[in-house]
């Protein structure tokens, strides 16, 4: 068992720690959303729009379409969204939701354009290879937790001891139990629930056995989703507003306190046989998402059908709404962001118990040992890094038509992550035990600059920002300020005890008698 | 452990035992309408059991002493599991 902790946790912290640390962002997509795209930064607010007034003349103007969603303004994301096929690709439009003015900038990916899939498929989309790994990476990490107990048996006893001045190797230890334990049903639960929550892909098989190999069907049954054909003829469409009301208050009917809708599904809008569904996705005071939905001919407005979703789905959906975490719960959201950092250094510590278990004796000189050593580095430090440079590119350009080589700004913010996350690396392997804390200092520095350069090209300062009533933009900003106060001082840290290392060695070479 | 033993039970567990996991909830998704489950129900409660049953299977592979057992304990199960997934699937499928 404890080799097997070994073994898995060799084959898959770097890549874990990817997942737990994308993961963690993703806890704060939306704010991290408006923070990368300043035009939708808007105060939020509780009153509800009149979509007859702000969206139909919107969707009117965009024709005849088989699909068109509404993603209603909510207090995490205050604009209105509205995404349709275009040519082959999701297009995705922001409305200012009071005026109906569309919110054009500068566009990009995001937190939930890149941060978020990145932590479930690793934007490698061919044969679905990236959501195969985040699954195997799930079970490795399911596998870590049962087999760390087992490796660590005494973590109960060890949970409440913790020795800062023990030798490295040691702290190290106790770090890492103590990390693992804290968060135990948090580290436990959510691998699991991710799992659940792509289990058409990772049982294909099972998935589609009764549905003719199709998951369609399947899904459909799942979210009561119906398929409609247009019927060719234009026809006068019933008030949206109406339609929107009368799910709600079946909803609020059914659970005794407000509900609201936040996707709004067209189909064919137009034409006679046009649908509308009204979701609650993200219900705000209710862990279970996705469970209901009210679908209207939007011709006459009458009800089609009342969905409700199933005993199993139901526990599906409340499993998969505890791993989303979208529900309005604002100290919880700040625990899962706390405990996801706390995954993230139960795996970099195991990590480096690891390295710091081999250093002594001959290892350090052997390949692999290097070969680990500088992938410890990359896939933590490094990806860090390259997150804040995701950032910090995205504010160093922050006009629409500005191309490099054919790529446009949300593209070359991809570009930058990703440069600067292989160099780290590199650097890594070239600068060895230096790399730590000369990656830490670059932290701190592109953290800094990308909070300095928000305030330049957008103006909201902190200040500025919390007086508008953007605190998605404040809470961003401070973020990014406190982690760079963090690295620059875990940076000065790690340089004066290599400093101490080096000049203990360099006495050791001196005098080889006295040393002993 | 060798290198050799260590292979097989890797194989066995993560590649067996995925197979095995997936004709014993191919298995139950068939089974489970018979009791009056409805089909996307079936899916959704097989496959939520399945991850947890591979992973204590895992954990298993690697806890128990004999490879033979390992071995066999993985293998007839899941061949039982998958003639009854082919002698019933069609008619479910159809139905």
């Amino acid at each position: 068992m404890t080799w097997l902790h070994n073994a898995t946790g060799l084959l898959c912290s770097a890549l874990l720690f990817a997942m737990f640390w994308m993961g963690t962002l993703s806890v704060f997509d939306r704010e991290i959303d408006q923070w990368m795209m300043p035009h939708t930064r808007l105060a939020a607010s509780d009153r509800s729009i009149s979509l007859d007034a702000i969206v139909r003349p919107i969707v009117d103007e965009l024709g005849p379409r088989s699909d068109i969603y509404l993603y209603l303004p909510k207090q995490r994301e205050p604009s209105l969204r509205i995404g349709y096929e275009d040519s082959g690709s999701f297009k995705k439009r922001y409305f200012d939701p009071w005026t109906g003015k569309e919110l054009t900038g500068r566009e990009s990916l995001a937190a939930t354009g890149f941060i978020f899939p990145f932590h479930f498929s690793f934007h490698i989309r061919w044969m679905n290879l990236g959501y195969w790994l985040a699954g195997f990476l799930s079970m490795g990490m399911l596998v870590l937790l049962s087999t760390g107990i087992y490796a660590h048996r005494k973590i109960i006893a060890e949970f409440f001891v913790f020795r800062p001045d023990k030798s490295l190797r040691r702290s190290t230890l106790d770090l890492h139990n103590m990390t693992s334990l804290v968060a135990l049903p948090f580290h436990f639960l959510l691998p699991l629930t991710g799992l659940f929550i792509f289990f058409s892909v990772y049982l294909p098989w099972p998935a589609g056995i009764l549905f003719g190999g199709e998951t369609e069907p399947l899904f459909a049954e799942m979210y009561g989703s119906r398929s409609v054909q247009a019927a060719g003829r234009r026809a006068e469409m019933a008030s949206l507003d109406d339609m929107i009301r009368a799910a709600e208050s079946r909803w609020s009917g059914r659970t005794g306190y407000p509900a609201a809708a936040d996707i709004v599904r067209l189909q064919h809008w137009g034409d006679a046989n046009a649908l509308v569904t009204a979701r609650r996705v993200f219900p705000s005071r209710q862990v279970a998402m996705d469970r209901e939905a009210v679908t209207f001919a939007a011709s006459t407005g009458e009800v089609v059908q009342d969905f409700k979703s199933l005993p199993i789905r139901t526990a599906h959906a409340w499993l998969s709404g505890l791993h989303f975490i979208q529900f309005d719960h604002w100290m919880l959201r700040w625990l899962y962001f706390g405990a996801g950092l706390l995954g993230c250094v139960m795996i970099a510590t195991g990590l480096l118990f690891w390295l710091r278990s081999r250093e002594r004796g001959k290892a350090p000189n052997t390949p692999g040992f290097q070969t680990m050593a500088a992938m410890t580095v990359g896939s933590t430090t490094g990806l860090i890094l390259a997150t804040a440079a995701f950032l910090v590119m995205n504010r160093a350009i922050p006009h629409a038509g500005f191309k490099v080589l054919g790529q446009d700004a949300a593209s070359l913010e991809v570009w930058a992550f990703a440069v600067v996350w292989s160099t780290s690396f590199f650097h890594a392997a070239v600068r060895k035990e230096r790399a730590w804390s000369e990656q830490c200092l670059a932290i701190g520095l592109f953290a800094a600059s990308a909070a300095v350069l928000n305030w330049v090209t957008t103006g909201h300062h902190p200040a500025a920002a919390a007086d508008a009533g953007l605190w998605a933009v404040f809470a961003v900003d401070a973020m990014l300020l406190l982690s760079a106060l963090a690295a620059i001082a875990v940076s000065h840290r790690l340089q004066c005890r290599f400093i101490s290392m080096l000049q203990t060695a360099s006495q050791a070479d001196a005098s080889p008698v006295d040393a002993r | 452990m060798r290198a050799g033993e260590i292979s097989a039970r890797l194989i066995l567990t993560v590649l067996g035992g995925y197979v095995l996991t997936a004709a014993l909830v191919s298995a139950s998704v068939i089974a489970l309408p018979w009791i009056g489950l409805a089909a996307s129900e079936s899916v959704l409660l097989a496959s939520m059991l399945g991850f947890v049953f591979y992973l204590v299977l895992i954990l298993w592979g690697f806890h128990e002493h004999s490879l033979l057992r390992v071995a066999l304990m993985i293998c007839i199960p899941a061949i039982v599991s998958l003639v009854f997934v082919v002698a019933f699937a069609p008619h479910v499928g159809q139905g």
